[in-house]
């Protein structure tokens, strides 16, 4: 015969809460217990260009989460593919509602992605990142991909090496998990 | 594409493309560029993607050409891969 236990907390042996429900199937655990809390993420295929030298939104790359507590963190993992139409720089970054994520770089950028090549042919690759967020909010945060196209000319594209061809469009995306803190 | 078309009509058209069909997607125009219309841009289309192929052929006949010129002066295939893969 099978028996249920009932409870709503559990204990250390120092009266600590480690385990908590709040009755209705919520739980909460103690310090300590790093892990994952939530995940959200979203993919796009949209091919997204620009030849804006100012930072502009990319499409299909955003994505919001309402931590639980002010003392977790956020993990992001952003991959896309990009291309280049010509010789060009250009540059990433990501934004947590109006506020750059800056890793120390005088230009905020998370990154760069370049292609130095001849004038007429393209260049491409891949990036990605895991960034540890640290928001200290409880409140909904939005983390965007921003781009823009450096100096030069020509433009950036991300989802395709701009070879205008579909099949040859990827899948990008953007993950967003809460850690414990 | 489209964006490399809209470069073509102005070459110093600050915009962003969300999609790849000229017919569906989303033009943002920047930093006062004044708007083209898809129209024209679609009609610019072939001229870009053709201008495209070109560059890709002229590159693998310039491989081609460059790998003759090294068999040329005396370069076995193997010295040749060797050079340039």
């Amino acid at each position: 015969m099978s028996s249920i236990l009932k409870v709503d907390q559990l204990q250390d042996s120092g009266g600590n809460n480690i385990i908590t429900s709040d009755g209705s199937g919520n739980i909460t655990t103690g310090t300590g217990m790093g892990k994952v809390l939530q995940v959200v993420g979203t993919q796009t295929d949209t091919v997204f260009s620009t030849s804006s030298t100012s930072f502009v939104d990319a499409t299909g790359f955003s994505l919001s989460i309402t931590p639980s507590s002010a003392s977790n963190k956020i993990l992001i993992s952003l991959h896309f593919m990009y291309g280049l139409s010509a010789s060009v720089a250009s540059a990433c970054r990501l934004l947590r509602n109006t506020d750059v994520i800056t890793l120390g770089d005088p230009l905020n950028n998370l990154g760069n992605v370049y292609a130095a090549h001849g004038s007429t042919n393209q260049g491409f690759g891949n990036f990605g990142i895991n960034y540890l967020d640290t928001p200290n909010s409880t409140s909904a945060l939005t983390y965007k991909l921003q781009v823009l196209r450096g100096s030069g000319s020509g433009s950036l594209h991300i989802n395709n090496r701009n070879s205008g061809t579909s099949t040859e469009d990827r899948i990008g995306s953007l993950t967003l998990m809460e850690v414990s803190g | 594409m489209i964006i490399d078309a809209i470069l073509k009509i102005n070459s110093n058209a600050k915009c962003s493309v969300s999609g790849s069909d000229i017919d569906t997607c989303e033009i943002t125009w920047h930093d006062g560029t004044t708007p083209i219309s898809k129209e024209d841009i679609k009609a610019m289309i072939p001229t870009v993607e053709q201008e495209l192929k070109d560059a890709e052929q002229a590159a693998i006949d310039k491989k081609a050409s460059g790998k003759q010129k090294l068999k040329d002066l005396g370069l076995d295939d193997a010295e040749i891969k060797a050079l340039i893969g």
